[in-house]
């Protein structure tokens, strides 16, 4: 019954126009942004094999090694669509599943018949979880095959189990704001409120927890960095933090409370976009960053068992809206 | 026919200020512009503090050239507010207006209000007047707040330059937050689904206040410029013709640069008059006003054609 409940999720998913248009932009974007940054690496590389060739021409037998291009950064900017797009694609996803059973009046219907209350949600986590599994591998095969076809790059096997797990860390982010989302919808009896509802946390999870963060990032607040602009080292630089150790508490405490943040950190220590990761496997990296990862996993967790205790015990399921 | 526009004002501010989600997204945008002002103010004591602990540091070390403090303009502690109304301020504009026509007309009022001896442009402008009434008051609030939170918290006293760049802000503030209002009063014309109009203003929000921003960043060049005192590499970002084209479809880049030099954020225009700033700033306003004024006339001619009513 509930691979039945998923199956119906995922056809439905697929028929509506606002799931699809955010489905296409999000699908663009990320062709979009690998394109451009598989280009980067492309042109990265053309310049160090015109300067080979160039040496080569003079006659020079000491030839410089290839520096590290880095082509999995090229995902950068991926990490930024999915933590908008994604999050909003998520949340459309998870607020029509349950929404549109309450507006259609087919909840009591599926719940006349003998479809537990547990079975109906665990068949629609199912059902949108399999859809933001395909979304993913998805985008994954695309970034494979722009980093491989446009920008000419030949991925270690370190650089593969990197790049996947990024795009399971994308997957986990997009999960918590459809259980999110569904956790909103079945405790509202309104479908519309609970959607607007969603879309505050969002705001507030996303960017204003993050923006407030940056606001007070000490760094942040001359243009080029006050710390460089002081002319400091980054040994001087910690010195200095050591003495406010309280407001940088709060302010990473501020940031740790965004699921976004805790994507964008995993995300950026996996595809090297951060400096201090290189030299390590990924999974070491995964170890390092186990509080972001928690950070992702924990709350979608919490908020699925709040939606399963409220959805069980609410009496007024058969009332309409 | 003045008196048929005020009353479809004034049930647009009444309507607005009885909705408990728009109540709480006016809410989260007043507290987050209020605590800008003293995340602001602490963050520069901050600097100032950290300052005087570098120079002390640096005399323990025996550097025998010390870095000189940093320039902090009166204006720029209240800077963080560019950033919260161009994110914030125009999400408050999209909930103000995703169902000023949709949610009329899913009620049936609608047919009531066109019933009555009022025009449809009428109760176009009517709409727009009680939004814009709606943005002005809460943006006098939130000027207030600042600037009582300014000279309390920071202990400067703005001078008449500052307050006139700051009133000029406000105003383009609502300027900033009216095409937002306007453009998601037209989706709510077009459709009779609130809850897709209200999704399709979010994605053309992301579109333009982060997408194309993040897509013109990736354009930039970025030159590294080393610092011979702490031996540290900054990267210097410098706009192409790419990066620039893409950033005249994003109104909220032009809203930022402007917000940014009227607050005095960026040193090199912090001293200049505000005459002078606008005139230099002159396209980034057309830019911002431009797409305002063709939803403002695509609203009135939806709402002719309107079958519904």
């Amino acid at each position: 019954m509930i691979i039945e409940i998923a199956k119906k999720e995922m056809r439905d998913a697929f028929r509506n126009k606002l799931f699809l248009s955010i489905l296409a932009m999000l699908l663009v974007l990320t062709g979009v942004s690998i394109v451009l940054g598989s280009c980067q690496v492309k042109a990265a590389m053309d310049n160090y094999n015109n300067s080979i060739s160039f040496l080569q021409s003079l006659g020079k037998a000491q030839l410089p090694p290839m520096p590290n291009l880095n082509p999995i950064s090229a995902s950068k900017g991926f990490v930024n669509y999915i933590g908008m797009i994604g999050a909003l694609l998520a949340i459309v996803l998870g607020n029509t599943s349950i929404s549109k059973e309450h507006k259609n009046g087919t909840l009591r219907l599926i719940l006349s018949r003998g479809v537990f209350r547990d079975t109906f949600l665990n068949g629609k986590l199912l059902g949108n979880l399999s859809i933001l599994a395909g979304i993913t591998v998805l985008t994954g095969i695309i970034t494979f095959v722009s980093l491989i076809a446009i920008g000419g790059a030949a991925l270690t096997a370190s650089e593969v189990a990197r790049m996947l797990l990024f795009f399971g860390m994308s997957f986990l982010y997009m999960t918590f704001f459809t259980v999110l989302s569904m956790g909103i919808a079945t405790v509202s009896t309104k479908g519309s409120r609970a959607l607007l509802i969603t879309v505050i946390v969002w705001l507030v999870l996303s960017f204003v927890l993050p923006q407030i963060g940056d606001t007070m990032d000490m760094d942040n607040q001359i243009p080029g960095g006050f710390f460089s602009t002081m002319g400091m080292s980054r040994d001087q630089e910690h010195q200095v933090l050591q003495k406010f150790k309280f407001y940088e508490t709060l302010r990473d405490g501020v940031e740790e409370m965004s699921p976004t943040k805790h994507y964008e950190r995993i995300s950026y220590a996996l595809l090297n976009v951060k400096p201090g990761f290189e030299t390590n496997t990924p999974w070491e990296v995964v170890g390092l960053k186990w509080i972001n990862l928690l950070g992702l996993l924990a709350p979608s967790v919490a908020i699925w068992l709040l939606t399963y205790i409220a959805f069980l015990r609410r009496e007024n399921i058969y009332q309409s809206n | 026919m003045m008196n048929g526009i005020m009353t479809l004002a004034r049930k647009e501010v009444k309507t607005a200020f009885r909705d408990n989600i728009f109540l709480i997204v006016t809410g989260l945008f007043i507290l987050l512009s209020v605590i800008s002002v003293y995340i602001g103010s602490s963050t520069k004591n901050e600097e100032l503090q950290a300052y005087q602990d570098i120079v002390q540091l640096l005399k323990g070390q025996g550097a025998a050239t010390l870095p000189s403090p940093p320039a902090i303009y009166p204006l720029s502690v209240l800077g963080n507010i560019v950033s919260y109304v161009s994110m914030i301020g125009a999400v408050v504009a999209i909930f103000l207006g995703f169902e000023s026509f949709s949610g009329e007309r899913n009620n049936g009022t609608l047919k009531l209000i066109a019933a009555r001896p009022v025009y449809r442009d009428q109760i176009v402008t009517g709409k727009l007047l009680g939004g814009g009434m709606v943005i002005g008051v809460l943006l006098g609030i939130i000027l207030i707040f600042n600037l009582v939170l300014f000279t309390f918290v920071s202990g400067m006293t703005p001078g008449a330059d500052e307050i006139i760049r700051l009133l000029g802000f406000f105003l383009l503030a609502s300027v900033y937050m009216m095409v937002f209002y306007t453009a998601t009063m037209y989706v709510s014309i077009k459709t009779n689904d609130s809850a897709f109009g209200f999704m399709l203003m979010m994605i053309i929000w992301l579109a333009i206040s982060f997408v194309l921003p993040q897509l013109a960043e990736s354009q930039r060049n970025f030159a590294y410029a080393l610092n011979a005192a702490s031996q540290t590499v900054t990267q210097v970002p410098s706009d192409t013709s790419v990066s620039k084209m893409i950033e005249l479809f994003s109104p909220a880049v032009q809203f930022q640069n402007i917000g940014k030099d009227l607050l005095q954020v960026i040193p090199e225009t912090s001293d200049i008059g505000i005459g002078a700033l606008l005139l230099k700033q002159i396209g980034a306003i057309v830019e911002i006003l431009i797409p305002g004024l063709a939803v403002l006339l695509l609203s009135y001619k939806a709402a002719q054609k309107e079958e519904v009513i």
